[in-house]
């Protein structure tokens, strides 16, 4: 998995996009970047904490350990985006729920980018166990593209930023 | 959505589903059958398997090759890389030996970056964790996007 500040960057960057081809569509910020950034905070975060317990000697069942990784594959990023969208109000729903989609579907994209030593993802899941991956970059190579990304969202949303630092004062 | 009318069935059905594969996600993890977990619980039948130690740490060096861990499982591993120091993380591929058991790295690789990666993503879940329930709001019961 690439971090998440690579992937919230690139979520930004392309609602930005968005924003540039299409001004009068409604931007949906909050479920694209949401969508984004929840399958490693539902599926890797978690598997992360209880891995550090195992790790220092606490008994961790194994479902606490690999249990979560349905939310970072195609199937449970859709049941979870209709789960989420169904907490809108009827009239947003189905807007939220393609937003919620995509943006968890640019960060399989992303990740797929990566290479695991063939482990992959099983994006086929629970139909198949095949993983896949494209293998172009080292699991590590956001690493220093992030802090370009950070100044490069950060300049595209600067009106915003400025905004908001204004209301703060 | 059609689904408002039925969205507490339509959630519980999710959830059921989603709890259904997270339970064949956590057999297959345990059984894959390039997973080392599965070599461990039954050294004989994966004698001679190829492997994969998938981010695992570094334990310990000895002359002989190093002890690797994850879920507080621990295999030893012979050849593979140098230099290696504990506390590095690594992702090997190799056979397993089901005398010891141990692992004869074939191919390994050390994540120089995983420190700063690791950090990059406990930042970013903070910074996640922090902002984004300021990006929704409750209204009526159900949730609305704010901006």
């Amino acid at each position: 998995m690439a971090d998440l500040i690579t992937h919230g960057c690139i979520a930004l960057l392309c609602k930005r996009g968005q924003q540039a081809l299409r001004p009068d569509a409604p931007l949906h910020l909050a479920s694209f970047v949401a969508g984004n950034l929840l399958p490693d905070l539902l599926a890797r975060l978690p598997a992360e904490l209880f891995t550090l317990a195992a790790a220092r000697g606490a008994f961790v069942p194994p479902l606490l350990l690999h249990g979560w990784g349905p939310f970072h594959i195609p199937a449970g990023m859709v049941l979870t985006s209709l789960m989420l969208a169904l907490l809108f109000p009827p009239a947003a729903q189905r807007a939220v729920f393609g937003n919620l989609l995509s943006g968890m579907l640019l960060h399989l994209a992303i990740d797929l980018l990566q290479s695991h030593a063939g482990a992959g993802y099983l994006l086929l899941f629970p139909l198949s166990t095949r993983p896949f991956e494209l293998g172009w970059i080292g699991s590590e190579a956001t690493v220093v593209v992030a802090p370009l990304l950070v100044v490069v969202t950060a300049f595209a949303w600067r009106d915003r930023l400025v905004a908001a630092w204004r209301r703060l004062r | 959505m059609v689904l408002d009318r039925v969205r507490v069935p339509v959630i519980v059905a999710c959830l059921l589903a989603m709890g259904w594969m997270g339970w064949e996600a956590t057999r297959f993890a345990e059984t894959r059958s390039v997973g080392i977990r599965a070599a461990l619980r039954d050294p004989p039948a994966f004698d001679g398997a190829e492997v994969l130690l998938m981010m695992w740490t570094v334990q310990a060096v000895d002359p002989a090759g190093w002890v690797a861990e994850k879920y507080g499982r621990t295999v030893a591993v012979r050849g593979g890389c140098e230099g290696l120091r504990p506390g590095q993380t690594v992702t090997a591929t190799g056979r397993f030996r089901a005398d010891g058991p141990a692992v004869d790295a074939t191919w390994c690789e050390v994540h120089h970056w995983r420190r700063a990666k690791q950090g990059l993503g406990v930042l970013g879940a903070l910074l996640a964790l922090a902002t984004l329930p300021w990006a929704f709001r409750i209204e009526g019961g159900r949730l609305v996007e704010r901006g």
